[in-house]
């Protein structure tokens, strides 16, 4: 159903989304969530951050040159297509563009 | 409070992060479809998917950016603009989001309680914490008709006390007993520091140990 969406291309950081200072206060807990409304603070022009649309993979051998026992990654396995993106690069870049197991997808962070 | 914005080449729009949704331009109030992922350590991950690809890096080694942003009291780029102190600014918690409902679960409490049995809203909701790997999931305790509860089985393995079934913590399946062959569903959930998560949910709930 969001045949469209799952065709764009995602690129980082135009700013932050900031919620309003008007965001309701109730005392409901449960229900629905209400959204606060939300202000978006540009710091950084668009693809200040560049996002990864190309990514390239190691198999999980040639990986360990690169990747520590430790270090953490985001995980995705879709229709036996299982990849890792390692957190850190992802600190740098926020966002991969990729196609997993015959899926669009962006992982971000 | 603050959270990534992106925008999509094709339309432009705006994009948050945390929710998935766009917030403005042409598609603004179009969700993504969520793909669960598992955010661990990289020998855990290899573990569980040795044919595994890994994204190239081109460098060595373990190298975050934000290794001092997140020791640090500092929240976001802009700080806090709206206090809720139920827990730490930088408590990481996992955040579960029904779609009807959200419910945090502090780090801290799945430390003590791993295997969490919770209410969100109306959904009767598992969280499953591994501490060694900060590795922790959400899935609906409803299979078919049933609502089960589950315990820790040994390493890495549930099991439910209505039916005795073994299920891999981290995959859902279940592996031995009456319901071999069922999963669990996913539901949303995201690894976020308490300061971000109830700026969006205001509303959330907090898991509490026991219940």
């Amino acid at each position: 159903m969001n045949f469209r969406v799952r065709f764009l291309t995602f690129t980082a950081a135009a700013g932050i989304l900031a919620a309003c200072a008007t965001s309701p206060e109730s005392g409901t807990t449960d229900t629905t969530d209400p959204q606060p409304e939300y202000d978006i603070i540009t710091l950084l022009p668009k693809d200040a951050i560049p996002s990864i649309d190309r990514p390239r993979f190691f198999s999980a051998q040639e990986a360990d040159a690169e990747y520590d026992a430790d270090e953490v990654v985001i995980g995705v396995e879709i229709n036996g297509d299982a990849r890792a993106y390692s957190v850190g690069l992802l600190s740098s870049h926020e966002i991969v563009n990729d196609n997993v197991g015959g899926r669009p997808i962006a992982v971000t962070w | 409070m603050n959270l990534l914005v992106m925008y999509d080449r094709q339309t432009d729009s705006l994009w948050s992060q945390l929710l998935g949704k766009a917030v403005r331009g042409p598609l603004e109030g179009t969700e993504l479809e969520y793909v669960p992922a598992l955010m661990t350590t990289w020998s855990d991950w290899k573990a569980r998917h040795p044919q595994t690809q890994a994204i190239v890096k081109g460098y060595k080694g373990n190298r975050d950016s934000y290794a001092s942003y997140y020791a640090s009291q500092s929240a976001g780029v802009i700080g806090e603009t709206r206090i809720d102190d139920r827990l730490q600014t930088k408590q990481f918690v996992i955040g579960v989001d029904t779609g009807l409902a959200t419910m945090a679960f502090p780090f801290s409490v799945l430390n003590r309680e791993p295997v969490a049995n919770a209410q969100v809203g109306e959904l009767p909701v598992l969280v499953v914490f591994d501490a060694g790997n900060a590795n922790g999931v959400a899935y609906s305790r409803r299979v078919g008709d049933r609502v089960l509860t589950f315990e820790s089985a040994s390493n890495d393995k549930l099991r439910d006390l209505e039916t005795g079934t073994l299920w891999n913590s981290f995959e859902g399946d279940a592996i031995e007993g009456p319901l071999a062959g069922e999963r669990l569903d996913r539901v949303k959930s995201s690894i976020v520091f308490w300061f971000a998560w109830k700026d969006f949910h205001p509303e959330t709930a907090i898991y509490e140990a026991g219940r």
